[in-house]
């Protein structure tokens, strides 16, 4: 687990919307709007430098990084949440 | 503001729209344009001013080559400028409803676009996004027919700052197995002649019913998001759907939520906070009607 840390950007103004079944959040710059597990799953491409892949070889690359599958996802809830707005440009 | 129908006082066959937000004037001398534009148009007639403001000045016309006399041809036309390929002249209505389609989607970003349709009946307001060949085009003029007032069967238009749906009440474009089927199912309903051959296939259009036509002014606050899905011989099955996945379906049927940015995200957010959302799959009109008339009621019927 201390081999991933999610880095955050504040320079990326940004916006989510939370609700009681999940998450989206807006990148304003790209345009994009992404689901919490899609937004997870974007990060997760972003940790190798490799561009977007099925989610089995992204949990796949999880796992050698020694993070298990089911935690990803709360990763990133226990992060934006805590963090409120805030734009998560890439995993190290 | 108000609808309007005008022919133009020089006789130059000129129409003019007042679309609740945006004007039009169609000018042409194709015949099928004269026969059907007054047809559809008609009922939206009163005796006002011309605007003083247009926003989109369509011409459709036969181009000046042998193309208007052997296997004519017709060219749809915006400020001048001819964006689509001609069409064969039979074609001529339906082109100035996709061409002005194409003007609404490409150049009009006041307001957020959803390629969706909008009903909306005792103030409950549904918005229906879905891809092309969904039904929503058959479902929404179904439900029009059943005495649901029509905001749009194709592209339905939010204003972000009230995030109410601004109604533009123009004909519903039918294709294929739609037509028959609905003239049968409401014989009451007044369509076009059948365009044959077109890119979509057989298309006719229907006239919006005096409900729609006289309303057309009136915004409504979006109530429900209701994604339909025709599935033949499918009974009615009708399942809530989570707000995050409501959202992402609204934006990707949107047309310019790129263009509007974070105002389109706060707009969207908005209105899937203040909907209930659901998917619909269905195949017989009957058990639509139900579902959405038990929405009037207070009762979701789910």
């Amino acid at each position: 687990m201390d081999k991933v840390k999610w880095c955050l950007d504040f320079s990326y103004a940004e916006a989510s919307k939370h609700w009681e079944d999940g998450v989206v959040v807006f990148h304003p710059f790209s345009g994009d709007t992404f689901e919490l597990n899609e937004l997870a799953d974007h990060l997760l491409c972003c940790l190798d430098g490799h561009p977007p892949q099925t989610t089995e070889s992204l949990i796949g690359q999880a796992a050698g990084c020694g993070v298990e599958a089911e935690t990803l996802p709360r990763i990133v809830v226990e992060t934006l949440q805590s963090l409120q707005e805030c734009q998560l440009v890439r995993a190290l | 503001m108000s609808n309007q129908y005008l022919l133009d006082a020089n006789g130059d066959n000129t129409w003019q729209f007042e679309f609740g937000s945006f004007t039009v004037a169609l000018t042409s001398s194709v015949d099928n344009v004269k026969k059907w534009t007054p047809f559809l148009y008609q009922q939206f007639h009163k005796a006002e001013p011309r605007p003083a403001f247009v926003d989109f000045r369509i011409q459709i016309e036969r181009p000046e080559s042998l193309r208007r006399w052997v296997r004519p041809q017709v060219n749809f036309y915006l400020d001048g400028f001819a964006p689509f390929k001609p069409l064969p002249a039979q074609q001529a209505v339906p082109l100035f409803e996709w061409g002005l389609n194409w003007c609404i989607a490409n150049q009009y970003h006041r307001y957020l676009h959803f390629h969706a349709a909008g009903v909306e009946k005792n103030g409950i307001m549904v918005i229906l996004p879905a891809p092309p060949g969904s039904g929503k085009s058959t479902l929404s003029a179904a439900l029009m027919q059943h005495g649901w007032r029509l905001f749009s069967d194709e592209i339905l238009m939010v204003e972000p700052t009230t995030a109410r749906a601004i109604p533009i009440g123009r004909p519903v474009n039918l294709k294929n197995e739609s037509i028959d089927l609905l003239q049968k199912t409401f014989p009451q309903a007044e369509l076009t002649e059948k365009f044959y051959d077109t890119a979509k296939g057989v298309v006719a259009l229907m006239k919006p019913t005096a409900a729609t036509a006289s309303r057309v002014s009136e915004t409504a606050m979006p109530t429900h998001i209701i994604t339909p899905r025709y599935v033949p011989g499918r009974t009615l099955n009708v399942r809530a759907c989570r707000k995050p996945a409501a959202l992402m379906a609204l934006i990707g049927n949107s047309f310019n939520y790129h263009i509007l940015g974070k105002s389109g995200f706060d707009t969207a957010c908005r209105l899937v906070d203040q909907c209930d959302c659901f998917t619909l799959e269905y195949s017989r009109f009957e058990e639509v009607f139900e579902f959405f008339d038990g929405l009037c009621e207070g009762s979701q019927g789910v």
